[in-house]
């Protein structure tokens, strides 16, 4: 996913603060678009919890986690991984009032349209 | 919401990733400087090591495990009589002092008007499991009531899902502390969700995961699994009760949706 594929992502998401696509095996941020700008550690850290949650949790049933998603009561955070490149995530901060299905519905449709590309 | 709301509420979330320090919070009388310090604890069910700095330049820290204050730590704050100061000692604290802790939490935030409050996990370690003194007893000895975890504070909010969710759980467990309760365990998942849940619990509330205390304090997290049609995951979690369950259907999202239902 480019860095203009993932700003086009996070611009049809009015609730999405920040969104990252990220190597995780090797913990590297690959683009980043936000409506505040973030500082590398911060990048960092949620590239890290990506890949704690896609390296770490086990698989059930034989079948590996590809999606996860996190809300509290001040909003959320979602993590896809992408499925044409499984070390690659995107991983996104959203406020409490996004659309979840909205948003993992935009988040399939970038990764299939990044993969293609 | 504006600009300004928007900026807030990112910088809010920032903060209780624990990448950025909290912004002071200010109060008017003493007890209540002491009610937000016992907030913190009361938000604290993993172990936490909590410090807090006075707008003065002075502070402490102590850990906090289970919404319950283990421990004062070392050196201990200026102005204090002989009796609180002793307090300081890094001992575990026992129910009895109760009293003397309330009141050397107010003479602390005496004459202050803001305090800032940072927070790390302790490591496995130094993890109290139990100990200490309830913020509960704490906070009538204040005179005042913690508020914004009052409803709920049984984890009804789980039970509410459990509803909300209704015969799509196709099983799952209600862990509340060692004790594990089977709900619709019947099944291939009821096979499977304990086995996996013992490694998804432990590595989601490691200390080093920055989601833990949000996910066991007020939270939920659902996962989607590759190729499947029929089912995915979920752990939720409310004031250290947590809910690991299978869910019929595909869509991790509708599940949120369905917890935010079950929180109106």
């Amino acid at each position: 996913m480019t860095p203009n594929e993932l700003s086009q992502f996070r611009s049809r998401l009015p609730h999405c603060e920040l969104a990252v696509y990220a190597d995780i095996r090797s913990r590297l941020v690959l683009a980043t678009d936000g409506a505040l700008r973030y500082p590398q550690e911060y990048l960092d850290a949620l590239c890290a919890c990506a890949a704690q949650l896609f390296e770490g949790i086990p698989d059930y049933a034989g079948q590996a986690v590809e999606q996860v998603l996190f809300l509290g009561p001040t909003g959320g955070r979602a993590f896809f991984r992408a499925e044409s490149q499984p070390d690659e995530a995107l991983c996104c901060i959203f406020g409490p009032g996004a659309g979840v299905a909205e948003l993992t519905a935009q988040a399939g449709a970038a990764l299939s349209a990044g993969g293609a590309a | 919401m504006s600009d300004l709301a928007r900026l807030k509420a990112a910088l809010r979330r920032t903060a209780e990733d624990g990448l950025a320090p909290r912004g002071a919070e200010v109060f008017d009388r003493p007890e209540d400087g002491a009610a937000i310090i016992l907030g913190h604890v009361d938000r604290s069910m993993l172990g936490r090591r909590l410090g807090f700095r006075f707008d003065d330049g002075t502070g402490f820290d102590c850990e906090a495990s289970g919404r319950r204050l283990i421990r004062l730590l070392p050196p201990e704050p200026p102005g204090l009589e002989p009796a609180g100061a002793a307090l300081f000692d890094g001992a575990e604290l026992r129910p009895e002092q109760g009293d003397l802790l309330a009141a050397t939490l107010v003479t602390l935030c005496g004459g202050r008007t803001s305090l800032r409050m940072s927070s790390e996990p302790l490591g496995d370690a130094a993890d109290p499991s139990q100990g200490g003194i309830d913020t509960s007893g704490l906070f009538e000895r204040l005179g005042q009531a913690p508020a914004d975890l009052a409803q709920g504070a049984e984890g009804g909010d789980l039970d509410a899902l459990v509803a909300e969710i209704g015969g799509d759980l196709l099983s799952g467990l209600l862990i509340d502390g060692e004790e594990v309760t089977p709900i619709r365990g019947d099944g291939e998942d009821a096979d499977r969700i304990s086995p996996w849940a013992v490694d998804a619990v432990e590595r989601l509330l490691a200390p080093d995961f920055p989601l833990a205390m949000a996910l066991e304090t007020d939270g939920i997290m659902a996962f989607g699994l590759k190729g499947s049609t029929e089912r995915h995951l979920v752990v939720a979690g409310r004031l250290g009760r947590l809910l690991v369950g299978v869910v019929s259907g595909a869509d991790p999202a509708e599940t949120l949706v369905r917890w935010q239902r079950a929180r109106r």
